[in-house]
């Protein structure tokens, strides 16, 4: 840092002064936070928050990171993981050369790109060639950038024909996806951020915002504290967390037990007369079972009738008593404003799509919806698991564009807009997740590629799933910038481009689209994803002899991988895929994302619309350009979601059932599991900065202080948890957070013994496929005092 | 320009409040504090005699013990003397008939 | 006039006197970092900041837990660092990394916490 002569003197007569009384004077210059020569503005790469962030770089080296004030997001502000993850970009334990091994008993070896793109298309060629289409998958991921997923799943789809395209929001957000879906017709939320800033009263579900969605919860947090008396926040959670700190009422019921109390919410709803009249009226009908039956506000009522407050708070236990059903029903009601946040708690369980779908209920009776500062905002958990995978064709029975692949019609208008051959894209949907690795188990699926994601520790029971993956006979193809437990288990291991190491689109909770610009070239010989499916696609298509595999890349051909690369993938996703649709992202070009300070929320058809950040909140004419287009009358709200050809929004009957595995005399506890601010997902980024692998090092279970003295468990003894699939050992952490008869695990940690994934059940919701990460039975019991234990990472 | 590193001495209790009257001063940069009422400021003037009367002033804030020089360099301030670019009152030598005006 | 510029002229040899051993501790300032954090074991460094502080520190725990940063858990190494970057006072540089528009428009010759005490950081209106 060359300081001024002038700059210097005054240091100098400064630090003089300072040395006569003895004074140290902060003027070290830290590294660190030194000044940065240009600042490239992005994305964050962690939460679904979507924080705008500059990356800092000087001489080359990306130094700090810095929050955008303009943002409409964060507003400036940051999370100690989005401040710190520029230590990752030139981090020792990156990948940097392709690696490979014929056996999985084998060590690995560096080989060259063009032969690890040669290896990855035999193998899939093979598969195909010997087993059918139907014998290779691609498991993505809601990390991955939009440009990415989509080119993968268009090579899979019409270039491999096998909808065998998974990711890991099937994991977190697919019951919240089929909740929106059949609820109100179209997928994500209705309103944005910006209602936050006009709620009444904050409804905060299944949610630990403050550690999941921080900056987010600061706004939550503000909205509070600057009215006090005016903003009600409600905690429903059967573990008391951070976020419960800022709540008025806490709701503790036992885990699993919530579809009661929703239920017994609108219960009381319909017996006081609080609901919109009008509002149902208008824009509302009943439906019911898998039929969708349509039935009468009348036949809601007579079923709801069951649901009465006494009845839930006997189901629900905790501190749920009726009384108290009834207080938060009449202040979700009449509240000027209700906003419902969830995320997990609601979304990761064996009826989440219910769940969810109970919560809309509660809008939909009460007329909460559509107004500034009323809504049924669900909480997506991954930075881009909405604008890559839900929006982008990344899952296996929806294509790009929100078009269910099933759909004769929007298929073939999906490979018209591709150019290729009616017939090519398979017309049923391919395996979701659980039922993926569990084809790779009975060695149906031969060849598999995971990209930017760890299964080996993520998926529930995942031993179970291990154990296939460690076959001799699966091809295992893992793109990644760390070892994991999942490059454990691979055959080939390919380096990847990090964040702001290449460009792309990320699409946050808010259905808001940000661009990241690449700001320095990643280490060694790492590279973008979209080059990577590129090369491969046109080697697959010298292997197969299938010319139509190299239509699928051919307008990306010759493109410099970096910007120009991504910029192609994404005009033809973005002007072909999404026009007409409910995401029309037309106006969202990258020239448009790169004059915003933040992004663009779809509906944007044009640019114009764009420029204004698109969409604010969706279905009210005025504010919805395409509710003005496909309005069918003069009603100010017009839900023209595709899957609701009555352009209603619906209210479910839905039945209360619980957790699929409850306690019992042999594992009398609920296990639940859940993330802590400190650490992302598997830690395998998280795990490598420092400062966030002292502030977190191990998992812990947290233990209920009565339960504790029961078992004579003290803070750091070891601790061993069972269920019926398996053991960990962890140490305690005796907190006043679980209720009593639970215990919470963190799920980061990537030691054998304390990976809790290893004992929690595969569990799924039959309709959104969704594992119940949640809730299962176990019994704890004290192993020793406290041991020395080490964080671990995998190294290669 | 006179450059001069100085340590003032105040009572802890008025430090917010003269540490709020300094930054309105353009010429003056604090660079640190402590809790005994130790202020490490340095004050950058035209001139010396600027110097001296921001100090003058300074020390008068309520509150302030001491105004304590440290260090002050001059360099600048003598070249111009040197020059004829600056008369100052006091001089090095003995005025020549022509420099008096 | 003369007389006060030529008692700074005395007052300057005096402290310029003075400043030899001075410049010897100014070396030793300009050399020595911001306050070090007692020497820990590399186990010791495992524990987070909070845990230890709360016992160690219980005061400044409290205003921290308290404060707007506690409620949404700013956590210590965010300013302070961690043991190889430690600073009592931290450069400001990581209170842009959230407050970039305040940092630009501050007063240049203050540090953040002179009008927002640490670790309250209540705003003074």
């Amino acid at each position: 840092m060359a300081l001024s002569r002038r700059e210097f003197l005054k240091r100098t007569a400064a630090l003089t002064a300072a040395s006569l009384v003895g004074m140290n004077l902060p003027l070290k210059v830290d590294r660190a936070q030194a000044d940065a020569d240009r600042w490239v503005r992005g994305t964050c790469r962690f939460c679904g928050v979507g924080c705008r962030v500059e990356l800092g770089i000087k001489d080359g080296r990306p130094v700090a990171i810095r929050g955008v004030p303009q943002s409409r997001t964060n507003m400036g502000y940051l999370c100690m993981k989005g401040m710190l993850f520029y230590q990752l970009m030139r981090h020792p334990d990156r990948l940097t050369k392709p690696l490979y091994r014929e056996s999985k008993k084998e060590k690995f070896r560096e080989i060259s790109w063009e032969e690890a793109l040669s290896i990855a298309a035999k193998k899939f060629a093979e598969s195909i060639k010997n087993h059918g289409p139907d014998s290779v998958a691609y498991y993505g991921s809601g990390q991955a950038l939009t440009e990415e997923t989509y080119l993968f799943q268009k090579i899979m789809r019409a270039g491999l024909r096998t909808n065998n395209v998974e990711g890991n929001p099937r994991l977190c957000m697919a019951s919240a996806v089929g909740g929106y879906i059949t609820s109100f017709g179209a997928d994500e939320p209705i309103g944005s951020y910006a209602d936050i800033e006009q709620a009444f009263c904050f409804f905060i579900i299944g949610s630990n915002m403050a550690e999941a969605h921080p900056v987010l919860f600061r706004r939550v947090m503000r909205r509070k504290l600057d009215n006090p008396r005016e903003v009600t926040v409600i905690n429903a959670d059967p573990r008391r967390s951070p976020t419960s700190r800022i709540a008025d009422i806490h709701l503790q019921f036992k885990p699993g037990t919530d579809l009661a109390l929703l239920n017994a919410m609108a219960y009381v709803i319909v017996e006081e007369k609080l609901y919109n009249e009008d509002f149902l009226n208008n824009y509302c009908t009943f439906r019911v079972g898998k039929e969708k039956k349509e039935v009468s506000f009348e036949d809601y009522k007579k079923f709801i009738s069951a649901y009465t407050p006494e009845k839930a708070a006997d189901i629900c236990g905790g501190n749920i008593t009726p009384d108290l059903i009834r207080k938060v029903a009449r202040i979700f009601a009449t509240s000027p404003a209700t906003m419902s946040l969830w995320t997990m708690g609601i979304n990761q369980r064996i009826r989440g799509v219910w769940a969810n779908n109970l919560i809309h209920n509660l809008h939909l009776l009460t007329g909460q919806l559509c107004r500034p500062g009323a809504d049924s905002f669900s909480l997506t958990g991954q930075p881009n698991a909405c604008g890559g995978v839900r929006e982008g064709g990344g899952l296996c029975h929806i294509l790009p564009g929100h078009r269910p692949v099933k759909v004769d019609k929007l298929r073939h208008e999906v490979e018209d807009l591709w150019g290729v051959p009616r017939g090519r894209i398979p017309a049923k949907p391919g395996y979701h997740t659980i039922a993926m690795f569990s084809a790779v188990n009975e060695g149906k699926i031969k060849a598999i590629w995971i990209n930017c994601t760890s299964p080996a520790q993520s998926l529930p029971n995942c031993d179970k799933y291990r154990k296939g993956m460690a076959r001799e006979d699966v091809f295992i193809i893992v793109t990644d910038i760390f070892p994991t437990k999942t490059t454990e288990l691979a055959n080939l291991i390919l380096p990847t481009a990090f964040h702001f190491e290449k460009t792309g689109v990320f699409g946050c909770t808010e259905r808001r689209s940000q661009l990241t610009v690449k700001a320095i070239d990643p280490p060694g010989e790492a590279k973008p994803e979209v080059w990577i499916a590129r090369e491969w696609a046109l080697k697959l298509a010298e292997e197969l002899n299938d010319p139509v595999i190299k239509k699928c890349v051919e307008p990306f051909l010759g493109l410099e991988p970096g910007y120009e690369l991504p910029k192609a993938i994404w005009t033809e996703y973005t002007q072909k895929l999404t026009a007409g649709r409910d995401n029309d992202l037309r106006g969202a070009t990258y020239e448009v994302l790169q004059q915003l300070p933040d992004g663009v929320q779809w509906p944007a058809p044009t640019k114009e619309w764009a420029l204004k950040g698109g969409t604010y909140k969706k279905f009210v004419r005025g504010l919805d350009p395409l509710a003005d287009e496909h309005a069918i009358d003069e009603k100010p709200y017009q839900f023209y979601g595709p899957a609701h050809k009555d352009h209603k929004l619906w209210v479910w009957l839905r039945p209360y059932k619980g957790p699929a595995e409850e306690p019992d005399a042999e594992y009398p506890f609920y296990l639940s599991t859940g993330r802590v601010i400190d650490h992302w997902h598997t830690s395998s980024m998280t795990g490598r900065i420092k400062e966030l692998m002292r502030a977190n090092p191990y998992a812990y279970i947290e233990i209920n202080p009565k339960d504790a003295q029961r078992l004579g468990i003290k803070p750091g003894d070891m601790v061993l948890v069972e269920t019926r699939r398996g053991k960990n050992i962890l140490p305690a952490k005796v907190y006043e957070g679980p209720m009593e008869g639970m215990v919470f695990v963190y799920w980061y940690d990537m030691a054998e013994d304390r990976m809790i994934n290893r004992v929690t059940k595969d569990a799924f919701d039959p309709g959104s496929k969704e594992p119940e990460f949640k809730i299962c039975a176990c019994r704890i019991k004290r192993l020793s005092g406290p041991k020395p234990l080490k964080p671990y990472l995998v190294r290669l | 320009m006179p450059i001069g590193g100085f340590v003032v001495h105040v009572q802890p209790e008025e430090k917010e409040e003269i540490l709020r009257e300094l930054s309105r001063h353009p010429q003056v940069e604090v660079f640190g504090h402590d809790e005994k009422g130790h202020l490490i400021v340095v004050l950058e003037t035209e001139t010396s005699e600027e110097m001296e009367a921001l100090v003058e002033e300074l020390s008068r804030l309520r509150g302030v013990i001491n105004f304590n020089l440290a260090y002050l360099h001059a360099e600048d301030e003598v070249k111009k003397i040197e020059a004829g670019e600056i008369k100052p009152e006091i001089r090095f030598h003995r005025l020549r008939p022509e420099e008096s005006s | 006039m003369r007389n006060i510029l030529a008692l700074m002229v005395l007052f300057l040899g005096l402290f310029l006197v003075a400043c030899q051993t001075g410049k010897a501790s100014k070396t030793q300032a300009a050399a020595a970092p911001s306050a070090q954090h007692p020497e820990l074991s590399a186990r010791e460094k495992l524990i987070p900041c909070a845990t230890c502080h709360r016992e160690v520190t219980p005061e400044i725990y409290e205003e921290w837990y308290n404060s707007l940063h506690g409620l949404d858990n700013v956590k210590c190494f965010q300013c302070h660092g961690t043991y190889e970057n430690f600073a009592v006072e931290p450069p400001i540089g990581r209170c842009a990394a959230c407050h970039a528009r305040e940092v630009t428009h501050a007063p240049k010759n203050k540090a953040c916490w002179d009008c927002h005490p640490a670790h309250k950081f209540t705003v003074h209106r």
